[in-house]
């Protein structure tokens, strides 16, 4: 990739060159291939031959085509394909700025935690109890409400049986079922 | 029914065909008969398009004449056992266009008995295409039914290249019939009987004038600008004579929309600028000269100057603002004459010429009433708006004066107490009485406005601003008109006139006006403001009622941008139907386009693609048939997904659509791939809200395959534009890296960019090229019962992931730790066992483990304490952590 004019506007991280099957490496599982349209109108060939190559052996295999035909529609259609048939995620970019700045958020992103797109959390500990509960199929904000008032805390919720938690308000043994048996799950 | 109404009903009853007419020219009577005449068990008739309001109206008129049996109108209330039983009742049925095509799909209305169509609002077919979809999949299969087509609103065919022969074509009609105003059936049945009428053409005051023409040139001087700046655009249509008029934003936004993302900062500025000045001069007419000066008060405020394009910096703003001013407050010389009043607000002419109407009016029927007692003496008003409506009502009971001054004072009542003191002194230099905070109070919904246009909202604007507020329900507001009760006659045999306000559009239900026209057959008809529809109503009503002496006064503003956004509408809508009556002369219409005759083109689904997938096989195995190759092949699609328009052109591929509410994904295309398809808007708002990620973590966890459809549209530009997909600082909300998060999140997903349905549908077919049928049972299922038994082992989660999502929104959990809890936590129960210590080893964290902790013992009660804090006093069970708990208590009373 020597010469590609990405590289220029990768600022915020640092880059070098390496003996590497993909184009660029963005972390431990992450690595990415370069792919002009233009280029791809060219040699449509050339780049089931590096995917081929490239295999299975990063987690997140990008493909970050950069838009600069006039007409891409075709030979996007042809590359979604491709990507598909061999689990790569199609990026795309309308210029070089843009595709440097895809390859450098991703190194950025390397270790991120997914919070930024998550929905908000609740910042209350009641809420988050709430929010905890109707995660649960079948549980909805009402019947939430309901055990947290008649059992006061989710350890009580946790050492009630089935029996009793069928009994709140709202709550019929199919429900208070599943509940239990959820709650109870282990972990792994 | 009027000769041209007669004549409109037997054209459409027995040709299918396009009808467009004139507004106001009651085409409803039409539909009605319509109705009336399909109102039979025999039939089943289908009515798509009509709006609520219409179909209410439609039903009491029915039930009026007592039709039965009565159409029914089938929304979301009917379950879909019932509704299959009504389609094989039969009659008239009003259907939401979505319930119709899922009902369609699902075999449950008996395609072939529908006697026929009937399409209202037929001009809006091309961007719902879920009617289209409906007609379509209706004419597959029915070769023998009608569908007539109807539309009141010419302007729509016009915009666009061949919009009315693309609108036939997907309506599967062969005929257009157009009734503009000036057909010579309609104008010699109109005319035979016409109303009187008196115009009144108002001059304008002094003042007026003068402002009228500083906001022409400021709208001039806007226009020139837009103009210079985007010099690609079609300048035809952009001019101030147009901007006047209403329809114009629509017209701009048109040209607009494609390279909204590229235009300029200013050239938005100066969009919006437009339509603020366009508000302010329909105001001008319309309101007093109080409420238009605080709006244009409103607009003086520094904050709105930086923003604009520039056009407060002009002179004509500054006589706007002074004379709007002097409007209020009367010139300086009168003011030094009689200083005891203040304000000597000036009176709007319309509403003298008003009250002086109403003295003539109750003249004539007092005569008449002489001779006749039972004489009806009602007064019909119309305004445009309520807010006209509620000025005007306050007009006739509390008179010119007062209610001027209260409405000052209403509004600058602050300023008065302020600069009560001063104002003497300052009376020769007052430029500067109302203060700036008062600006900004004044009008707050003006300002919302203004905001609004900066964003372009694609929404069609309302057609009264304050359609919501109860003041907008004065219809039946009778008022005995006594001006000082000089008029109230003592004698028994006579009433006083009543006065009915009523507003062109209430609730922006076109039928409101007929209805009561109808109703209370007013004798005297004022036509406050001008509106097209409204003067043909009125017509057409005259017509009807030939017995009544109708007396139409018509008020209007000479030589002002009133009568001329008058008259530009009428030009407008003449040009449309010129247009139309050419575009009909030299329409080439394919025989075969109803769609009756066998074959036709835009029917023919492209089956034989799909079926090759499985020839080849077939022909070995001889005589036992291979399943597939009779199963044609399905794609499962969520209820919802029926807004857009890819189940429609997936359908027109050949492939079968199986309507199904969905948990997961919108499109299950294999027993595997599972595809979310989002909008570009839709994908920026649900990357914010998390939406998406929740959608993506369900769609991994349940589909090998899962796909993130990116679908831009096709009118606009492929890319994702400018400023917003990519900044500069990496720490921002944009769309491309949290796109790319997600992507890390979830290296299993794979997205897809596709520049248009079409194309998405053309993608959608190869992918399932000869691939397993996905099972639409298995689709419902998943994600609906708790996978608790049946975890399969190749889902790559590595928990169960129930108790996943719940541990990971207790507090304490963060995405840091939830890994090693999870790892370590076995489950809730060990977890419950532990103590805080422990935990605090399990997350090397105190404070987190505190929070979870506390999340698992403690007990919250009460909503209230949630408002107190973040970590209001609960009350502790745990012993041993008494001490730590108490502090937290003493620590926080500060801060309550």
């Amino acid at each position: 990739q020597r010469g590609n004019p990405l590289l220029k506007s990768i600022l915020n991280v640092p880059w070098e060159y390496e003996e590497i099957t993909p184009d660029y490496v963005m972390g431990r599982t992450t690595c990415a291939l370069f792919l002009s349209l233009r280029y791809h109108n060219l040699n449509p060939d050339y780049i089931n031959e590096r995917l081929k190559q490239l295999g299975k052996q990063y987690e997140l295999r990008v493909l970050l085509v950069q838009v600069d035909t006039k007409d891409p529609h075709h030979a996007l259609k042809n590359l979604t394909r491709i990507s598909i048939l061999t689990d790569v995620t199609l990026m795309l970019a309308w210029s070089a700025e843009e595709a440097g700045r895809i390859i450098e958020t991703y190194k950025i992103f390397e270790n991120k935690p997914p919070d930024m797109i998550m929905e908000k959390q609740e910042s209350s500990p009641y809420q988050k109890l709430m929010s905890a509960l109707t995660t649960i199929r079948s549980i909805n904000r009402t019947d939430a409400t309901t055990l947290l008032t008649t059992f006061g805390s989710l350890e009580k919720i946790l050492r009630a049986t089935p029996e009793t938690l069928g009994l709140c308000p709202g709550l019929g043994p199919q429900k208070a079922n599943r509940l239990h048996k959820v709650l109870h799950q282990p972990f792994l | 029914m009027l000769e041209y109404e007669n004549q409109v009903f037997l054209d459409i009853l027995h040709e299918d065909g396009l009808l467009v007419a004139a507004k106001g020219l009651g085409i409803e009577t039409v539909f009605l008969n319509l109705l009336k005449v399909y109102c039979d068990p025999g039939n089943l008739v289908i009515v798509v398009g009509t709006t609520s309001k219409e179909e209410e109206f439609y039903v009491a008129q029915l039930e009026a004449g007592g039709v039965k049996p009565l159409p029914k109108i089938i929304t979301t209330e009917y379950c879909a056992s019932d509704r299959e039983h009504v389609y094989l009742k039969g009659g008239v049925l009003f259907v939401s266009s979505r319930i119709l095509v899922v009902d369609l799909l699902k075999d449950r209305v008996p395609i072939s008995h529908v006697t026929g169509f009937l399409v209202s609002r037929a001009h809006t077919i091309l961007e719902s295409c879920q009617e289209a979809f409906a007609i379509r999949l209706y004419r597959q299969k029915n070769k023998t039914g009608f569908v007539k087509a109807f539309s009141t609103s010419p302007q729509a065919f016009t915009a666009g290249f061949s919009q009315v022969e693309h609108i036939m074509k997907t309506l599967f009609v062969r005929n257009l019939y157009l009734w503009p105003r000036f057909h010579a059936t309609v104008s010699a049945s109109l005319d035979k009987c016409k109303p009187q009428v008196i115009e009144l053409h108002l001059p304008l005051t002094p003042a007026m004038l003068e402002i009228q023409t500083a906001m022409l040139d400021l709208m001039n001087f806007t226009v020139k600008e837009l103009k210079h700046i985007n010099q690609t655009l079609d300048t035809d249509e952009l001019t101030v004579e147009n901007a006047v008029s209403k329809s114009f934003h629509k017209i701009l936004q048109m040209q607009l929309d494609p390279i909204w993302h590229q235009l300029s900062m200013k050239t938005k500025q100066l969009v919006a600028d437009l339509k603020t000045l366009r508000l302010v001069l329909s105001y001008l007419t319309k309101y007093d000269c109080v409420t238009f000066y605080t709006l244009v008060n409103s607009l003086r405020s520094t904050e709105y100057a930086m923003k604009s394009s520039g056009w407060l910096l002009l002179d004509a703003a500054e006589t706007l603002f002074v004379v709007s001013k002097q409007r209020v407050l009367g010139t300086q010389r009168k003011k030094e004459e009689d200083s005891s009043s203040e304000v000597q607000p000036e009176v709007n002419p319309k509403w003298e010429v008003l009250s002086e109407i109403l003295k003539e009016v109750d003249g004539l029927s007092k005569q008449a009433a002489g001779k006749d007692p039972s004489y009806n003496n009602k007064v019909l008003v119309l305004v445009e708006d309520s807010r006209t409506c509620n000025q005007l009502m306050q007009y006739l009971t509390v008179g010119a004066h007062d209610m001027l001054l209260r409405l000052y004072e209403k509004a600058f009542r602050c300023s008065l107490q302020q600069s009560a003191p001063q104002s003497s002194k300052s009376l020769s230099k007052s430029d500067e009485i109302v203060t700036p905070e008062d600006e900004l109070k004044n009008e707050p919904e003006n300002d919302e406005d203004s905001k609004d246009s900066y964003a372009l909202s694609q929404r069609p604007k309302p057609d009264c601003e304050e359609e919501d507020k109860p003041e907008a329900q004065y219809e039946e507001y009778n008022q005995v008109e006594n001006e000082g009760g000089d008029k109230e006659e003592p004698a028994d045999t006579f009433k006083p006139p009543v006065v009915i306000l009523q507003t062109f559009k209430k609730y922006g239900d076109p039928l409101a006006l007929p209805r009561t026209l109808q109703t209370i057959k007013p004798r005297f008809v004022i036509m406050y403001d001008a509106d097209m529809a409204a003067v043909r109503r009125l017509e057409v009503y005259k017509s009807s009622h030939p017995e009544i002496q109708l007396r139409v006064y018509f008020m209007m503003f000479g030589g002002s941008v009133e009568e001329q956004a008058f008259l530009t509408s009428l030009r407008r809508e003449k040009e449309a139907f010129d247009f139309l009556i050419k575009e009909k002369a030299s329409m080439v219409m394919p025989e075969d386009q109803d769609g009756k005759s066998g074959e036709c083109l835009e029917l023919s689904r492209d089956m034989s693609r799909p079926n090759l997938t499985v020839a080849p096989t077939s022909s070995r195995k001889g005589g036992t048939t291979d399943q597939n190759a009779r199963k044609p092949s399905t794609v499962i699609v969520d209820m919802r997904e029926f807004r857009s328009e890819l189940p429609a052109l997936i359908h027109k591929r050949g492939i079968e659509i199986e309507p199904v509410t969905l948990q997961v994904g919108d499109y299950i295309l294999t027993p595997e791939l599972c595809v979310e398809r989002k909008s570009v808007s839709d994908l920026i708002g649900s990357l914010n809200s998390g939406r998406l990620y929740n959608q993506a973590l369900a769609m991994t966890r349940h589909y090998s395959k899962p796909m993130l459809l990116i679908e831009f549209d096709q009118n606009k530009p492929f890319a994702l534009q400018g400023t917003y997909y990519v900044s500069n600082n990496v720490t921002s909300n944009d769309v491309a890296a949290k796109l790319q998060l997600l992507t890390l999140n979830f290296p299993k997903l794979k997205l897809v960019w596709s520049p248009s349905p079409y194309a998405t549908a053309q993608l959608f077919e190869e992918l399932k090229h000869g691939r397993e049928e996905p099972d639409a049972e298995k689709a419902v299922a998943v994600g609906m019962e708790m996978s608790l038994g049946q975890q399969d082992s190749d889902m790559l989660e590595k928990w169960n992931s129930a108790i996943h999502d719940f541990m990971t929104k207790l507090p304490g959990v963060t995405t840091k730790n939830q890994r090693s809890l999870l790892l370590k936590g076995q489950s809730l129960d060990h977890l419950l066992s532990l103590s805080k210590d422990e935990l605090v080893e399990m997350v090397n964290n105190s404070s987190e483990a505190q929070n979870l902790f506390d999340g698992l013992h403690k007990t919250y009660h009460h909503i209230e304490e949630l408002d107190v804090g973040y970590k209001g006093p609960g009350r502790g069970r745990g012993k041993s952590h008494g001490p730590f708990k108490r502090r937290k208590v003493y620590s926080f009373p500060g801060h309550l």
